[in-house]
């Protein structure tokens, strides 16, 4: 059942692998664990968005958001060749894939830089 | 074969080697299946309620409230579950594939599963404490609708 996959694929897995340990760990903490119970809304995200490490949390998104997408859709692609799909079915969820990751990559993008942007 | 017939094989992949890195190898494949239909819904609920009126808590407070109910503050511990799952023995298998230690993976997985445990314990804890106050633990969280 198993294909070979592509160096680039399995690498890229890895290395996104290790970077979403690191941002999952501090989006569990910012957003389920150390909340200390307050109900989150936009005072509490902005609060840490907008505070004094406003441009590394932007940094963080910039890298967490597409590590996330590629980390998901590559771990879906690899476990349909898995079933050895036809030539032409692959590459058409290949294209798929690329086109539903870069635009919801984008619309993340978009989401989040609305809670950078101070009120006015 | 349909590709629905095929994903039904999956406990034959188990019942050809029935060992624990199969269970292992079965769960982190579900596990991450699980995650990657997660986070796409999660981009939704998030973005779009702030997407249209950037500056304007309303719509966003509404929305965040909707997935803060008592339900659903359930099906977060059972999320981050399948996160931490995925999270440790991605690092086991990330460190039998970049370090010599293949023959230790089962006791690589029996310390995953240890550190899971703990992770689990730990999050009930503080899920008790901000959220259901059991055993009269906690308090002075958000109510929970």
């Amino acid at each position: 059942m198993r294909t070979k996959r592509g160096l680039w694929a399995w690498l890229l897995q890895r290395i996104t692998a290790l970077g979403l340990t690191v941002f999952l760990f501090m989006h569990v903490q910012a957003l389920h664990f150390g909340t200390g119970g307050r109900m989150i809304d936009f005072s509490l995200v902005t609060e840490r968005l907008q505070g004094a490490f406003a441009g590394w949390w932007s940094l963080f998104y910039l890298l967490f958001v597409p590590a996330c997408l590629f980390h998901g859709l590559n771990g879906l692609y690899g476990i349909l060749l898995d079933y050895a799909p036809s030539a032409g079915f692959r590459r058409f969820v290949l294209v798929l894939f690329w086109l539903v990751g870069l635009g919801m990559c984008v619309f993340g993008y978009f989401g989040i830089r609305n809670l950078f942007l101070v009120p006015a | 074969m349909g590709y629905l017939q095929k994903i039904a094989t999956l406990k034959d992949e188990v019942a050809r080697n029935p060992n624990v890195g199969t269970w292992s190898w079965l769960l982190h494949r579900l596990s991450g299946i699980a995650l990657a239909l997660y986070v796409f819904p999660h981009f939704w609920v998030i973005s779009s309620a702030i997407l249209v009126k950037p500056g304007d808590p309303t719509g966003f407070n509404d929305r965040l409230a909707l997935v803060q109910s008592e339900f659903f503050h359930i099906v977060e511990i059972g999320l981050i579950g399948v996160i931490f799952y995925h999270m440790l023995n991605g690092i086991r298998v990330t460190l039998v594939d970049f370090s010599p230690t293949t023959r230790y993976h089962k006791l690589l997985l029996g310390i995953a599963m240890v550190v899971f445990l703990g992770a689990m314990f730990y999050t009930l804890y503080v899920f008790n404490h901000h959220y259901f106050h059991l055993f009269g633990m906690g308090g002075g969280g958000h109510a929970v609708p």
